[in-house]
């Protein structure tokens, strides 16, 4: 879903990164891929690599738990990042490289 | 940056019921890899299976401190000259740090051998020494076991070089330790010795 998908989703996510109105998803555990949620990434560092980031580095599906939610994936510089919006709420599924 | 509250409601997806509403509650809640758990962190309970489906950046610095502290045993028997030649090249760094800088000091060796091919291949060599460590090994009998807990990023450079030497943790650990004497037990004035007096100051600090 580049384009405006793309521009929207950034600006949202980054609003998130700053202000720390984000979570994670879970699964009863901490999934240990997720260095956002282990401290092995900081937001700065995410903040980064999603501000040098366009449209060609990013995709979009459906959630497999609720396919009206889209999760948005971002692969820069080796970095992979997943996440999506919930109403309001930016929750993160996976950031690693 | 938002604090979330225990109590505080909020959303989030859940395998089983899809969207949900969810309450966060103070979890413990096990690390996906099966590596330990953190105690006591914020999470958000969902409200309808009872389990943990998202959680808050602020129970972060809690997760990092439980994945530090789950560490990982490392444990090898090796002919004692080898833990004589170890303890010999700890006690030449810093002798006040004696036998407490043999995990900070291997693993020294062993993370710059992960760190190019040619050190890869430089520790191979040395675990196949065919000198005076395996010439003592031979001829006494005498064992020593050394027992490490380390980091799971430690754990993981020692499984990738055991990977890419076809080499066990034990033999990659006598490599570690020919180096060591080669470079810091033999020669009159090792060449790392300020740099890694450094390093035992940081270990025992």
């Amino acid at each position: 879903m580049p384009g405006t998908g793309f521009r929207e989703a950034k600006r949202r996510v980054l609003k998130a990164l700053v202000a720390g109105t984000y979570q994670h998803e879970a699964r009863s555990a901490i999934d240990v891929k997720n260095g956002l949620l282990t401290g092995a990434v900081t937001a700065a560092e995410v903040i980064a690599v999603i501000g040098r980031s366009n449209g060609t580095h990013h995709t979009a599906s459906p959630h497999h738990a609720d396919p009206s939610v889209q999760v948005h994936v971002l692969r820069r510089d080796g970095w992979y990042m997943k996440f999506y919006f919930l109403d309001e709420d930016t929750v993160f599924i996976s950031v690693h490289r | 940056m938002k604090l979330y509250m225990p109590g505080e409601k909020g959303r989030a997806l859940c395998e089983q019921g899809g969207r949900v509403s969810t309450t966060f509650r103070y979890r413990d809640v096990p690390f996906s890899d099966g590596s330990g758990v953190a105690r006591k962190i914020l999470a958000g309970v969902c409200d309808h299976c009872g389990k943990v489906v998202s959680i808050p950046p602020q129970s972060t610095p809690s997760i990092r401190a439980a994945r530090r502290g789950a560490q990982v045993s490392i444990e090898a028997i090796l002919p004692a000259v080898y833990l004589d030649a170890l303890d010999l090249a700890c006690w030449r760094i810093d002798p006040e740090a004696s036998q407490e800088f043999r995990k900070p000091l291997l693993m020294h060796y062993l993370h710059g051998s992960s760190l190019s091919r040619a050190a890869t291949q430089r520790l191979a060599r040395a675990s196949r020494e065919t000198g005076p460590f395996s010439r003592a090994a031979k001829s006494v009998t005498e064992k020593k076991r050394l027992s490490m807990k380390v980091s799971p990023a430690m754990s993981r450079t020692v499984e990738r070089l055991a990977e890419a030497t076809s080499l066990s943790k034990t033999d990659l650990i006598k490599g570690a330790i020919v180096q060591i004497s080669e470079e810091i037990v033999g020669p009159e004035r090792p060449a790392q010795l300020d740099k890694l007096k450094s390093l035992a100051l940081f270990a025992n600090c």
